[in-house]
C-alpha cells in the first residue's frame, strides 16, 4: 500500500515537472477561443478559460502574470485557471494589466506566442446576467427558459423553463438591473404576464380594449411605478436566399405605459393608432423621457425593406403618467435607409445604445445589424466599432453603473446568439467585447444548441419562486389590466 | 391429463410464442415502426447526456429505452429485443404471481400474459416511448427482487430504503409496486408492521412531492410518469393498465391461498380458453392501435434516405392509398432525381400541389418531406427552416438524429460551417451516425471538397445566387421561375417549376417557362400540356393528334372507366379531372 502511494506520488511529481521542451518564439499573437486578447474585464469576472482555436493543438502552457509578480501556470488542451487563484490575481491587478503568455505544441513542436494583456478595470460589474435560452428557430419552439448566471463563477440556474407549462416564456425585464421587480411574459395556451412587485407575484391578462394585443417588450420606470410596454402584431416570413433567413416584423404596434399602482394601462393617442408603428419603449434614468422606435406603416411583408424605424422621444410626467409635448425624432434612421431597434439609455443618463439594421425591427436576424451609441450630451451618433462584428450584433443592455454593456452577437457561427461584454469608460471609449467565460468554453458553446436572448445584467440573484410561478401560470385565472385613455 | 413436465413445456412454448409473435410483428408487417422510434430520438453516448437524463424521476429507464432504440436501425435484432422485453414482462409477472400464490399452475402463467399484451399494445402505439416499457419491466423486477429476500427485517429495510431510489430511477411505476410490497407483507407474510407500512407509504407519497421541489416539470407528471409516453402531459394508459392489472393480479394471487384450489382439469380448460381469448383480444387491440398511414409514410421516408429511388417508384406503382400523400411527394422527388418527373409524373395518381410539395405547416413528417424537396430544388434556406421546425416540433423537447443530420447538411451547404460543426459534433457521440459525422467534420473548412461533394456541391450549385425574395406558397411559381432563370442547369428545379405549373393547371406560366427550357427529348407531360396550348412551338404532332382524340372522346361522353384506361396516365386526364373537381367544389359552395 505504502509502495503504491510512493509510486503514485512519484508519477504525479514527474508529471508536474514535465517541461515543454525546446520552444520556438514567434511574434504572432496566439489564436485562441474565446478571443480574450487585449480585452478589458472587471476584477470579479470568472476565469477566462480558453483553448487554441486550432483544435489539433491539444497541449499548451499558459502563464498569467500579475504586475506584482504573482502568476498562474496551467497546462493542457484547455487553459483552465483555478478560480480562487484567478480572483486573487485579478484583485491584485485592478486598474492594471495581466500578462498572458501562451506556448502551444503542434505536431510535437512548441511555439511561444507574443504575450498579450488582459486589462483589469477599476469599474465593478454586476452580480450576473439573466437571459432566455431558446433555439434560434421559427414558428415551433422546443425547450426554453429564463436563466441567471453568476459572472464570478460558472454557475447557471434556471428561473423558469417551459417544462412546467405549455407555451413560450419571453420578455423578462428587471428595473435597472435590480431583480426585485420583474415582468415576465408567457405566450401560448397559458398566456399571461407575470409581474412581481414588492415580493408579490401575480399573473395578468395585459390585453385591454383597444390595444393591439398582449403587452410585450417591457421597460421599468426607474421609480418602479410604471412599466412601458409595446403591443405588437408580430409575424414572420422567410427568405429564399440564405444571407438572411427570416424576417420577423410587425404589422401593427403601439406603445403603452402601465401604471402599477392603479393597475391601469395608459393608452396615448400620440403613441397608438394606424398612422405609425411604435415599439421598443424605454424610460430615461430620470424617468422624465420615454424613448421608443417609430416607423411609417407600409404594406408588409411585400414592402418590408421599406420599414425604417426612427429613434424618438417624448416627455413623460412620473407624477401623472401623462406624456406631453411633441414626439421628437432623435435619430432619423429612415432618412439614411436604416432602422433602429432596442434603444437602451445608459443608467447614468449619458448615452442611448441601439441596434441599427438596414430595415425592420428584429435585428438579430440581420447580419448587417450593429450597435450604435448616441451621446445625449453632445449629440454624437456613432457605431461601436470595437464591439461590433460582421455578423448580427443586436440586443444589448447596460450594467447598473453604466460602465459595462452586454450584447447578443452571432459572430461565432452566424446562427446562434452568444453573450459578449464590453467596457465603456467615462469618455465613451469602448473596449473589445469578450465572450462570457465558461468553464470549458469550446465544449460549452459548441454543445449549447440554444441562443442567448435578451441578456440583462442583474445586481443580485433573482429571488424567484418557481413553484408559485408554475401554479400561477397553469391556473386559468388572470388579473385583468385596467385601462384608461390619456387625457 | 398433462403432467408437470408437459405443463412446464406448455408454459415455455406459450412464452416463446409471445416473444416470436412480437418479434415477427416488428420485423415484418410493422418494421418501419422501429425506424419511427429511432428517427425520433438522439441519444448521445456522453456522461453529460446520461447525467442529464437521470436527473429526473424515471430518467434511468428512459435512458435505457433510448439505448435500446438507437439499435433500431438493425431491424431483426431490434424486433427480437422488443419480443424479449415483452416476454420478460410476462415471465416476471408469472414468477411474481407464483411467489404470491405459492402455486405454479398453468392458469396463473396464462394470466400473466395480460400485462405483457398490454405492454405490446403500448409499444405498437405512436405515443409510446420504449423507456416506459423498460420502466415497467424494471418495476416488476424490483418487486420480484424484493420478495426474494428471505430475511424479513432485511427485506423490509431494503424495501423501505429503495422506494425513493426506485422512484427516481424508474418513475411512478415504482410507487405502485409499493402496493405490491405491502400486499406481500400483509397477505403472504401475514405481518402487520406499522413502522414498515407507515414508512413505506410515507416515502411513496412524498417521493413525487419532494421531487417536484427540485425538478422543473409539471406537477402531475411526477405521478403518472415524465417519460413513459412520447408526448409530455399524456398518460401512458396502456402501460398503466398493465401495471395496475398486475398489481391486482398479484394481490388476488396472494388471496387465492385462502381459496380451494381448482382441479387440474378445470385449470387446464380455463387456461386453454384464456389463451384463445387473449390471442384474439391481443390481435384486435394491436390492429386497432397500429397506424398504417405513418408506417407507409415512414417506409417512403426510409427509402428516400437510403436513396432507393427505384424502390420508391416501384412501391408507388402498386395501388397508392389515398391517405399516403407523403408517398407521392417522395415518389415525385425520386422521379425528379432520376430526371423523370415530367416524363412519368402523371402515370401516378397526382393529388394536387400537396403531392408535389406538402403543407409547410403540417406535422413532423410532412415538414421533413417538404424540406427534402426544397433542398433538392435549391431552396436550402427554406429547407433549413422546415428541418428546424420539424426538429422543434418533436414532443417532450427531444432532438432527433434525422434533423441534426439534415441541419448539419443545410448549414454546410449555406456556408454556416461552424453551425454545422455543432450538429456534427453531437452526432459524433452517437453509435450509428458517428462515422458519417466524422467524415463530414473532415470536410469542414475545405471549400474545394465541399464544392466537389456530390450532395453539398451539387445542391450549392442549384441555390439562388443573385436574387432573393420572401418565400411563400403563393409566389412559389415566381420563386421557381427566378431560380431556373438564374441557373438553367438546375434540372431538378426546372422539373419542379414545370411540374408545379402543370399540377396547378397554370398553362400560361407553363407555356412561358417551357418555351425557354432546354430538353434533349421533350418530356411526355410537357408534350401533352403543350398540345393543349394553341400554337405552342414545342407541341409535337403526335401529342396534338392524341389530344384531339381525347377531346373527341370527351365530347362523345365516353365513360370514365374508358377514359381512365385510355388516358389515365396523361396530363389531359389529370387536367380534366382537376377541372371537374373544381367545378364540383364551386357548385357545392354556391349551393351552401
Amino acid at each position: 500500500m505504502k509502495r503504491t502511494a510512493y509510486i503514485i506520488a512519484a508519477a504525479l511529481l514527474l508529471g508536474a515537472c514535465k517541461g515543454i521542451g525546446p520552444v520556438q518564439d514567434t511574434d504572432r499573437l496566439p489564436e485562441i477561443f474565446p478571443d480574450y486578447v487585449d480585452v478589458t474585464v472587471p476584477s470579479s469576472i470568472a476565469p477566462l478559460n480558453f483553448c487554441m482555436s486550432d483544435e489539433s493543438i491539444v497541449d499548451m502552457q499558459v502563464v498569467v502574470s500579475a504586475p506584482d509578480g504573482r502568476s498562474i501556470t496551467v497546462r493542457g488542451e484547455l487553459a483552465q485557471f483555478p478560480i480562487r487563484k484567478w480572483h486573487s490575481l485579478l484583485a491584485a491587478s485592478v486598474g492594471q494589466d495581466l500578462s498572458v503568455s501562451v506556448s502551444a505544441c503542434k505536431d510535437g513542436a512548441w511555439t511561444r506566442y507574443r504575450s498579450f494583456e488582459i486589462h483589469v478595470s477599476e469599474d465593478e460589474m454586476d452580480y450576473g446576467l439573466s437571459y432566455r435560452l431558446i433555439a434560434p428557430g421559427y414558428h415551433n419552439y422546443s425547450m426554453m427558459g429564463i436563466y441567471e448566471r453568476n459572472l464570478s463563477n460558472f454557475k447557471e440556474r434556471a428561473l423558469i423553463e417551459n417544462t412546467v407549462f405549455d407555451g413560450c416564456v419571453n420578455c423578462h425585464s428587471y428595473n435597472q438591473c435590480d431583480p426585485s421587480d420583474m415582468s415576465l411574459h408567457i405566450r401560448g395556451e397559458h398566456g399571461a404576464t407575470l409581474l412581481r412587485i414588492d415580493d408579490k407575484m401575480d399573473a395578468y391578462d395585459t390585453k385591454t380594449e383597444g390595444s393591439v394585443g398582449a403587452c410585450v417588450y417591457p421597460y421599468w420606470h426607474p421609480s418602479g411605478d410604471y412599466i412601458a410596454y409595446s403591443s405588437n402584431s408580430t409575424l414572420q416570413t422567410f427568405h429564399v436566399a440564405n444571407k438572411k433567413l427570416i424576417e420577423v416584423f410587425d404589422s401593427a404596434s403601439d406603445v403603452y405605459v402601465y401604471d402599477v399602482k392603479k393597475n391601469e394601462l395608459i393608452h396615448y393617442p400620440e403613441l397608438s393608432g394606424d398612422s405609425a408603428w411604435e415599439t421598443f419603449p424605454s424610460f430615461s434614468p430620470d424617468g422624465r423621457t420615454l424613448y421608443f422606435c417609430k416607423a411609417r406603416p407600409v404594406n408588409v411583408p411585400l414592402n418590408i425593406r421599406d420599414v425604417h424605424y426612427d429613434l424618438c422621444k417624448v416627455a413623460f410626467d412620473p407624477a401623472t403618467g401623462e406624456i406631453s409635448g411633441p414626439v421628437e425624432v432623435l435619430v432619423e434612421a429612415s432618412a439614411h435607409g436604416s432602422s433602429v431597434s432596442f434603444p437602451r439609455p445608459s443608467f447614468d443618463g449619458r448615452y442611448i445604445m441601439y441596434a441599427l439594421a438596414e430595415y425592420g425591427n428584429f435585428s438579430i436576424w440581420h447580419p448587417e445589424s450593429d450597435l450604435w451609441l448616441y451621446d445625449l450630451q453632445t449629440g454624437e451618433n456613432r457605431p461601436i466599432a470595437t464591439a461590433n462584428s460582421d455578423s448580427a450584433d443586436s440586443y444589448h443592455n447596460w450594467s447598473s453603473n453604466s460602465r459595462w454593456f452586454v450584447l447578443g452577437s452571432r459572430r461565432l457561427d452566424g446562427m446562434f446568439t452568444r453573450p459578449f461584454i464590453s467596457h465603456i469608460d467615462e469618455d465613451g471609449n469602448v473596449t473589445k467585447s469578450f465572450l462570457v467565460p465558461q468553464e470549458n468554453p469550446r465544449s460549452y458553446y459548441r454543445n449549447q444548441m440554444r441562443s442567448y436572448n435578451i441578456p440583462e445584467f442583474i445586481t443580485a440573484p433573482v429571488d424567484f419562486d418557481r413553484i408559485k410561478a408554475e401554479k400561477l401560470i397553469n391556473r386559468p385565472a388572470r388579473n385583468p389590466f385596467g385601462s384608461r385613455i390619456s387625457e | 391429463m398433462m403432467n408437470e413436465k408437459s405443463i412446464g413445456y406448455t408454459k415455455w412454448a406459450l412464452s416463446a410464442a409471445l416473444v416470436l409473435a412480437t418479434a415477427c410483428f416488428f420485423a415484418f408487417p410493422y418494421r418501419y415502426h422501429l425506424y419511427f422510434h429511432e428517427q425520433n430520438q438522439l441519444l448521445l453516448l456522453t456522461w453529460d447526456y446520461f447525467f442529464k437524463a437521470v436527473s429526473v424521476p424515471g430518467g434511468l429507464a428512459d435512458w435505457m429505452g433510448e439505448f435500446v432504440v438507437q439499435l433500431f436501425r438493425l431491424v431483426y435484432p431490434s424486433a427480437l429485443i422488443l419480443g424479449l422485453l415483452v416476454g420478460k414482462a410476462q415471465v416476471l409477472s408469472a414468477r411474481l404471481m407464483e411467489q404470491f400464490s405459492g402455486k405454479d399452475g398453468l392458469l396463473s402463467w396464462v394470466l400473466s400474459f395480460i400485462p405483457a399484451i398490454l405492454m405490446l399494445v403500448f409499444l405498437v402505439s405512436d405515443d409510446a416511448l420504449v423507456g416506459g416499457a423498460v420502466a415497467l419491466v424494471l418495476s416488476i423486477s424490483c418487486l420480484y427482487g424484493y420478495v426474494h429476500i428471505k430475511a424479513d427485517s432485511l427485506r423490509r429495510i431494503v424495501g423501505a430504503a429503495s422506494v425513493f431510489v426506485a422512484y427516481w430511477l424508474i418513475g411512478p411505476f415504482a410507487l405502485l409496486h409499493v402496493a405490491g410490497m405491502l400486499a406481500y407483507e400483509i397477505v403472504v407474510r401475514r405481518s402487520l408492521s406499522p413502522v414498515f407500512i407507515a414508512s413505506v407509504v410515507l416515502i411513496a407519497l412524498l417521493s413525487p412531492v419532494v421531487s417536484h421541489l427540485f425538478v422543473p416539470v409539471r406537477y402531475p407528471e411526477f405521478f403518472y410518469g415524465i417519460h413513459y409516453g412520447r408526448v409530455s402531459g399524456d398518460v401512458a394508459w396502456w402501460l398503466w393498465s398493465a401495471d395496475l392489472l398486475l398489481c391486482v393480479m398479484v394481490v388476488l394471487a396472494a388471496m387465492s391461498t385462502y381459496l380451494r384450489p381448482l382441479g387440474a382439469k378445470m385449470n387446464l380448460g380455463l387456461s386453454a380458453v384464456l389463451v384463445v381469448i387473449l390471442s384474439i383480444v391481443g390481435v384486435k387491440m394491436v390492429s386497432s392501435v397500429r397506424n398504417d398511414v405513418i408506417e407507409r409514410t415512414l417506409m417512403y421516408d426510409k427509402l428516400y434516405v437510403d436513396a432507393e429511388y427505384d424502390k420508391i417508384i416501384a412501391e408507388c406503382s402498386k395501388e397508392l392509398p389515398e391517405d399516403a400523400f407523403t408517398a407521392l411527394v417522395y415518389n415525385n422527388l425520386a422521379l425528379a432525381q432520376k430526371g423523370l418527373l415530367l416524363e412519368d409524373m402523371f402515370t401516378f395518381p397526382q393529388i394536387g400541389i400537396t403531392g408535389l410539395l406538402p403543407e409547410y405547416e403540417g406535422g413532423y413528417f410532412s415538414q421533413i418531406a417538404c424540406a427534402e424537396v426544397l433542398m433538392q430544388i435549391g431552396f436550402v434556406s427554406s429547407a433549413h427552416r422546415l428541418f428546424f421546425e420539424a426538429q422543434e416540433s418533436v414532443p417532450a423537447h427531444r432532438k432527433t438524429a434525422r434533423c441534426y443530420k439534415a441541419l448539419a447538411r443545410t448549414n454546410i451547404i449555406m456556408g454556416y460551417e461552424e453551425a454545422a460543426r455543432k450538429y456534427l459534433d453531437a452526432l459524433s457521440h452517437t453509435l450509428f451516425y458517428k462515422h458519417w459525422a466524422k467524415e463530414t467534420l473532415a470536410l469542414l473548412g475545405d471549400e474545394k471538397a465541399i464544392g466537389e461533394h456530390p450532395i453539398y456541391g451539387a445542391i450549392r450549385r442549384r441555390m439562388p445566387r443573385n436574387f432573393d425574395m420572401l418565400f411563400n406558397v403563393d409566389n412559389l411559381t415566381r420563386a421557381l421561375g427566378m431560380l431556373c432563370l438564374e441557373n438553367p442547369g438546375n434540372i431538378i428545379g426546372i422539373q419542379y417549376l414545370l411540374g408545379y405549373c402543370l399540377i396547378k393547371g397554370d398553362l400560361n406560366s407553363f407555356a412561358t417557362f417551357y418555351s425557354s427550357a432546354n430538353f434533349k427529348e421533350q418530356p411526355r407531360a410537357c408534350q401533352e400540356a403543350a398540345a393543349m396550348i394553341p400554337g405552342h412551338p414545342k407541341a409535337t404532332e403526335g401529342a396534338v393528334n392524341r389530344f384531339r382524340q381525347f377531346n373527341l372522346d370527351i365530347q362523345q361522353k365516353k365513360d370514365v372507366s374508358y377514359l381512365k384506361r385510355t388516358y389515365g396516365d396523361s396530363y389531359w386526364y389529370y387536367y380534366s379531372m382537376m377541372q371537374a373537381l373544381n367545378a364540383q367544389q364551386q357548385n357545392t359552395q354556391k349551393q351552401n
